[in-house]
């Protein structure tokens, strides 16, 4: 760090208003706003009090649901922000004043010093031997212990140790043995005022004290952990080594119960909200123990005692009754009085519970895990008090009103669990937002801070003899606990070319790629290979690291040894360190014949186009048009704005929407740069990242850079309780009407009963549609208010009144709403008596009884469907959906609003159900996004295009026909391929009958290289033949799917060698003949899903070619069966590891390919 | 709080009662009577299990495994429930009568007030969140004429645990109240009352305790009936 009283910079001219940005806070929300608004043109200032980056996140050991280690998918965020020229970072930092105004502050930090000088510290570790203190780290939860000087976890950034002042004895032994000098006990406390246009609070949570829950005996009882405890221990690299073990006797459980609403949803203790995240993270805990036990082959009982599970994110139902169903967690709806520790010598643990069919049920566990609610940071709190920020009751900040992420001040945002508990993707989100409006209000001095990024210049020549460099990486135990990381360390050594090898506990720490740089020119290197986890999470990061030591990005590459060999293969350690190292032999081949890309410049349309007029959409518009932003280009299906939004007359918490609505209207139809395009909708698209064309249905062609669909949902429209039988009987949308109307049919009305989850949460449909537990809370409420008298039964599953609203459910019951809870297996039964009155029969859930209500009214709360036009538009704009036809976003967690396509975003219903204030969050999150590439000032061409040797075109013109982006154009002579339009898929360099067409980076040589590195002969293994297959897969969709099984720990057989292609379609007959001339057994073809390939037709292309190389396969003797084509998608994780047992199976019958040399 | 209306005698008196403070204020409260009770509701005296350390871990693992099974998951009546024979407006007047029964209908039906009752761990069809369903939901006569609105120990562990605050105490103590104004006060609590009105105590003076107070020269207790009973009466019993 410098010191701090450099950091002060200029102004900026523009109106007094300041490009830069402060994020007090920074974890995830923090990290995310930071990245967002350096990448838009904005100097960030990133305050953070600990001596780390990352907050929670780095302390779970994975994510639900998919169960991506968290740190893996952090740790490339942590380093793009800690190297960022445009993020400054202050640590061991507080905010302790804020002077000025909007757009101009001046804000004065307080440094605590580190004493520790992070450029000079090697993380040698001599200190911390050496420091005689040992107290509870706290970042595994106080179960182990750190010395006084320390490095909070090993992928920390700063990249440094650091002192705790507190606890330090000022004995100096670390002063005295650091080799690098680097540690000064003499530091001071720094006081540093900058400027900055506007400030995001992302200062996340605190977890409430688990001493105060005095019946659970935390503290008091050895054997019951808190819920980040047990992640701590689930975590490899944790302070049990990924066991999940008993405090006690350190012994594994058998039997494990999870406590929720540890502390939340307790008004009685001034604790009323839902914290969100437990019920999510007890079901991934459970199934991790469960998984971690059945390894171990033992038994496992997981038992959840809940209230409700609120299960309501996007694919989160699903997990929980795959806990349930496939896992056999047990989900036990009862609350827990007390916890009493048995004196019987193991210190178990005695649950007496009220058994939801009746009677009392008692259990000993070994375990227990208090699921422990968020509660605001207190000193946070005193802060944003003093700075005028709104506060709740609670102490959280409270956004105004529909805003999401605004305060009461101007230009103070905030973000994250600060505002309001929620998950990781939903806090991302958030930040996002935060980012997009800060820089939205600043677009004025946008880029007027920022530093660009220099590498150190590349070398242009072509290598004549290349010089290797191969890193395998451990992953901390990821990799190596499978893979014997120092075998292929030794044979990477004796590969050809390969002048240097070694392996690094964390490839993508940043002391690991200091390593990498270091030995790149210490020993020349001219590529490098990293053997690690997969490359579409961390490969930018590796070529990042090659740029800066110097080399072309393109010649740095990832042999993906995590997802591929050590997750799919955790039982066969010798099998998957043979596979790894042939990964490893394959891209070396590929890789030395590797040559620099120099990309080409793109220029760049400065216009978004957003599919949809709902709230989603306005609000995204008007985000990114802002003061002085980018045109947008607004599309909607029908002839009004609004959306289904138009139908909802208040929000959650009595918000005007109809108010809203008609104000986004209003300044969308009034903004100077937003062009609305009414009862029209996109026909075609063409274009990539920077520069598309679509074409609308009256003919119009809009040219844009970035697409943002918020396409929206449908009510659905019920079949179940007699709906379309009665007038009576009506959805929650009709009742908000008929509410809004006070029509006489309400006001006539003495009951009215209202049905959750009508058509969500079944076999048919089983998400959740999210909205309608709080939609059912606030009609209660509006009726309540408006008819006292009238009798409310609402008939529920779970009650999903997540964060704040469980304030409103509260207030529902306290009004006299009657709630009860029904089972999917005993639903209620809606009946019309002969007198023509409606009667509904439902068990009364705490008295086991029927109870028989002849409401006068019915309502029900009908699903939330995805927009029929999806698949019309994810076929136009190449986009994914999911299985129940949302779109599909990059990244379940950290990439919530970004497709995997570049440049095309989503926002709103489009996604999943959410309610309007996520909507208008996702909305801005999507604007902010969309924001990072329309300010760039060029856009690089994608490195990997199609190239033509002019001297060998005959101009036969079979390209231009065949390319869906028009990227060949006749020339003076022959074609020229335009870099700009080119998306590199190689569908023409198959098809070009002189071969004049290269792909650069995956030609034919390079195939060969890599088919040709199969281990040569047939191998038995026990008795039975074992075949090599080789699978091509398409970057997009089939290779994501593998990474994917990998997360997801599916076991397959390792027969199976993977080559990532950038499109199925690239794949050749004369390819996948060859390979079959190297020796594999079997190959096949993994595309995307029909109709969503990312080149439009590479698929269906690439299932004709097999189709021909099937038959010649059967003239030559070989058999059809040996080759298949399979489509995909990045989501079909499941599907992958299927097929890689099926065709592993079906070649094994085969025998050995005839033609397999010296077989 | 008063406990008792005026003519609270009547219904209560011909029915049998089988609660525990009911059996102490007979003076009959021996330990036999105790198991008898114990084993009739298949009760396991679960602390006494866990204290005894001659008990070695197997065997009480069985004793809870045997407890894991619901003790008695049978509801009381399976009946239908119809709701216009309820007194829907049963729980608000229950919750104006007391200032602190006022946040009654807040129960989630969680549970964690009967997991945590000792009386319900004795006698099952003691359950304090069936109490407030039934109350919640208006159904006042099944209520009054049931034994169990009176099994309360008054340990308020219920009220303790509550993570909404109800207090189940005072909220059983406003129904005991109404059903008592109503005529429907158990014979044992007329009894007791009779008792306290004779002597000015709850529990009678056994013989043997008087002879044993002479024994050590302590002074004769005082018969506080008369007083007792002015003061009942000043409170309208």
């Amino acid at each position: 760090m410098e010191p701090a009283a450099k950091l002060v910079r200029g102004k900026s001219q523009s109106e007094g208003k300041i490009g830069s940005v402060m994020v007090v806070g920074a974890g995830i929300a923090g990290i995310q706003a930071s990245l967002d608004l350096a990448d838009s043109g904005y100097f960030v200032y990133l305050v953070e009090k600990s001596s780390a980056l990352g907050g929670t996140m780095p302390m779970l050991d994975k994510t639900f649901p998919t169960h991506d280690c968290s740190l893996c998918i952090l740790s490339p965020k942590l380093v793009e922000c800690g190297r960022h020229p445009n993020i400054r970072i202050f640590t061991g930092a507080e905010l302790v004043d804020i002077q000025g105004e909007a757009g101009n502050f001046r804000l004065t930090l307080r440094c605590q010093p580190r004493f520790v000088d992070p450029t000079r510290c090697r993380n040698c570790g001599q200190c911390a031997a050496v420091c005689p203190v040992r107290v509870p780290d706290e970042f595994n939860q106080g179960l182990d212990f750190r010395p006084a000087i320390y490095k909070p976890y090993p992928q920390a950034f700063p990249d440094s140790y650091t002192i705790d002042p507190k606890r330090c004895k000022r004995c100096r032994a670390c002063e005295r043995i650091c080799p690098s000098e680097a540690i000064d006990l003499d530091q001071k406390v720094k006081v540093a005022t900058l400027c900055a246009g506007a400030v995001i609070f992302a200062c996340g949570f605190e977890q409430i004290d688990p001493r105060e829950l005095i019946s659970y005996g935390y503290g008091r009882f050895a054997n019951v952990l808190t819920s980040l405890e047990v992640e701590r221990l689930l975590s490899a690299g944790g302070p049990s080594g990924g066991n999940l073990l008993r405090p006690s006797d350190k012994r594994k459980p058998a039997k494990i119960a999870w406590i929720q609403c540890a502390g939340s949803r307790t008004p009685a203790a001034g604790r009323g909200w839902c914290s969100s995240v437990c019920c999510r993270s007890a079901i991934k805990q459970a199934i991790l123990a469960k998984e971690q036990a059945a390894a171990k082959l033992a038994e496992l009982d997981a038992a959840i005692f809940y209230l409700d599970i609120r299960a309501y994110s996007k694919g989160l139902e699903q997990y929980y009754t795959k806990a349930r169903d496939l896992y056999g967690v047990r989900f036990i709806r009862s609350r827990i009085s007390e916890l009493i520790e048995l004196q019987d010598g193991r210190k178990n643990l005695l649950i007496r519970y009220l058994c939801p069919g009746g009677g009392l049920g008692a259990e000993v566990f070994d375990l227990v895990v208090l699921s422990l609610g968020f509660r605001p940071p207190a000193k946070a709190v005193e802060l944003a008090q003093r700075l005028g920020i709104k506060i709740n009751p609670y102490g959280f900040a409270e956004p105004t009103p529909l805003s999401g992420v605004e305060t009461l001040q101007p230009q103070i945002f905030v973000a994250g669990s600060f505002a309001w508990p929620q998950c990781i993707s939903e806090t991302v989100t958030q930040a996002m937002a935060a980012a997009a409006v800060a820089g939205s209000c600043l677009d004025k001095v946008r880029g007027s801070m920022v530093r660009e990024k220099r590498y150190p210049e590349q070398k242009r020549k072509t290598y004549q003899e290349p010089r290797l460099g191969v890193f395998v990486c451990h992953c901390g135990t990821n990799i190596s606990q499978v893979v014997r990381v120092a075998e292929v360390v030794e044979a990477a050594r004796h590969m050809p070319q390969v002048v240097y090898a070694a392996d690094c506990l964390h490839a993508c720490s940043q002391d690991s790629q200091i390593a990498i740089r270091e030995a790149v020119r210490e020993h020349n290197l001219s590529h490098l290979l990293i053997a690690a986890c997969s490359p579409a999470t961390h490969g930018p990061l590796f070529q990042e690291t090659a740029q800066e030591a110097g080399l072309n990005k393109y010649l740095c590459d990832v042999a993906n040894i995590r997802n591929q060999c050590a997750w799919v293969h955790k039982d066969l350690p010798e099998e998957a360190t043979d596979k790894a190292k042939e990964l490893v032999r394959m891209k070396v081949a590929k890789l030395a014949l590797q040559e620099p890309i120099w990309p080409t410049a793109v220029s760049l349309t400065r216009a978004a186009l957003v599919i949809g007029g709902g709230i989603a959409g306005m609000s995204c518009a008007l985000t990114l048009a802002a003061e002085s932003g980018f045109e947008v280009h607004l599309v909607e299906k029908s002839n009004t704005l609004g959306g289904m939004a138009s139908k909802i007359h208040q929000g959650f918490r009595g918000e005007n929407i109809p108010g809203l609505i008609d104000e986004l209207v209003d300044k969308v139809l009034a903004h100077p740069r937003i062009k609305t395009y009414l009862s029209v909708e996109p026909i075609e698209s063409c274009g990539g990242m920077g520069n598309c064309i679509t074409t609308l249905s009256d003919g119009q062609k809009i040219r844009h850079g970035v697409i943002i669909l918020a396409t929206g949902g449908q009510e659905y429209q019920p079949s179940e309780y007699l709906y379309d039988q009665s007038e009576r009987i009506m959805t929650y949308l009709e009742l908000d009407q008929t509410l809004a109307e006070d029509a006489q049919l309400l006001r006539n009305s003495r009951s009215i009963v209202l049905i959750n989850c009508v058509g969500s949460r079944q076999p048919d449909r089983p998400y959740c549609s999210r909205v309608c537990c709080h939609t059912s809370i606030r009609l209660a409420l509006a009726l309540k208010s408006k008819y006292p008298d009238l009798d409310i039964f609402i008939l529920y599953r779970h009650m999903r009144t997540y964060g704040f609203m469980e304030d409103q459910y509260r207030k529902a019951r306290l009004a006299g709403a009657t709630f009860i809870r029904y089972q999917p297996e005993q639903k209620p039964v809606v009946e019309k008596t002969k007198q023509g009155t409606l009667r509904v029969t439902v068990i009364d859930h705490v008295l086991r009884r029927p109870l028989v209500i002849e409401p006068d009214l019915v309502a029900l709360a009908a699903a939330i469907l995805p927009a029929e036009d999806n698949p019309k538009l994810s076929r136009i704009f190449k986009v994914p959906l999911d299985e129940h036809g949302f779109f599909l976003e990059a990244h379940l967690k950290l990439r919530p609003v970004d497709f995997a396509a570049k440049g095309v975003f989503l926002a709103g219903v489009a996604h999943g159900p959410k309610n309007v204030e996520e909507n208008l969050i996702q909305a801005k999150a999507a604007a902010g996004r969309a924001a990072c590439i329309l300010s760039k000032k060029t856009l690089e061409s994608q490195g990997i295009v199609a190239r033509i040797d002019q001297d060998k075109c005959v101009a036969c013109l079979t390209c231009t026909r065949l390319c869906l982006f028009n990227a060949p154009r006749v020339g003076d002579r022959a074609i020229e391929i335009d870099p700009s339009l080119c998306q590199g898929c190689g569908t023409c360099v198959y098809e070009c009958p002189t071969q004049a067409i290269t792909l650069q980076g995956c030609d034919d040589r390079m195939y060969s290289a890599m088919t040709e590195c199969l281990s040569a002969g047939v191998q038995v293994r026990q008795g039975e033949f074992e075949p090599k297959i080789v699978a091509f897969c398409c970057t997009y969709c089939a290779y994501a799917a593998a990474d994917l099984a990998g997360t997801m720990r599916l076991q397959y057989p390792p027969n199976v060698r993977i080559i990532e292609v950038p499109c199925s379609g690239d794949v050749g007959e004369q390819v996948l003949i060859r390979t079959f001339e190297h020796g594999a057994d079997g190959v096949f073809v993994a595309g995307c899903l029909e109709g969503s390939c990312h080149f439009l037709q590479g698929n269906c292309r690439a299932r004709k070619r097999v189709e021909a190389v099937k038959k010649i396969l059967d003239e030559i003797g070989l058999g059809r069966e040996r080759v298949e084509m399979y489509n995909l998608s990045s989501a079909m994780g499941q599907q992958f590891a299927q097929i890689a047992q099926q065709i592993t199976e079906r070649i094994r019958r085969l025998g050995p390919n005839p033609f397999s040399r010296a077989g | 709080m008063a406990l008792l209306a005026k003519g609270a005698a009547g219904k209560g008196e011909s029915r049998s009662f089988p609660c525990l403070t009911a059996l102490l204020a007979k003076g009959a409260a021996d330990t036999q009577s105790i198991k008898n009770y114990s084993k009739r509701y298949n009760y396991i005296k679960l602390k006494d299990i866990i204290k005894d350390k001659k008990y070695n871990q197997r065997n009480i693992k069985e004793k809870i495994i045997m407890l894991s099974e619901p003790s008695s998951g049978e509801p009381l009546s399976d009946l239908p429930i119809k709701v216009s024979g309820l007194d829907r407006n049963f729980r608000f007047k229950v919750a104006a009568s007391y200032p602190l029964a006022q946040e009654l209908n807040a129960c989630l039906t969680c549970g964690t007030c009967s997991a945590g009752c000792p009386v319900h761990r004795v006698f099952p069809e003691y359950d304090p969140m069936k109490m407030l369903r039934m109350i919640h939901l208006g159904m006042q006569e099944e209520l009054f004429h049931s034994d169990y609105i009176w099994y309360c120990a008054t340990c308020r562990t219920c009220e303790q645990r509550c993570p909404q605050g109800v207090k189940f105490f005072d909220i059983l103590n406003v129904v005991k109240n109404l059903a008592a104004q109503a005529g429907y006060a158990p014979s044992a609590w007329i009894s007791q009352l009779e008792q306290l009105r004779q002597t000015g105590a709850v529990f009678p003076t056994e013989d043997t305790w008087v002879a044993r107070r002479r024994e050590l020269s302590l002074r004769p207790l005082k018969n506080n009936g008369e007083r007792m009973s002015r003061l009942l009466s000043e409170a309208g019993l």
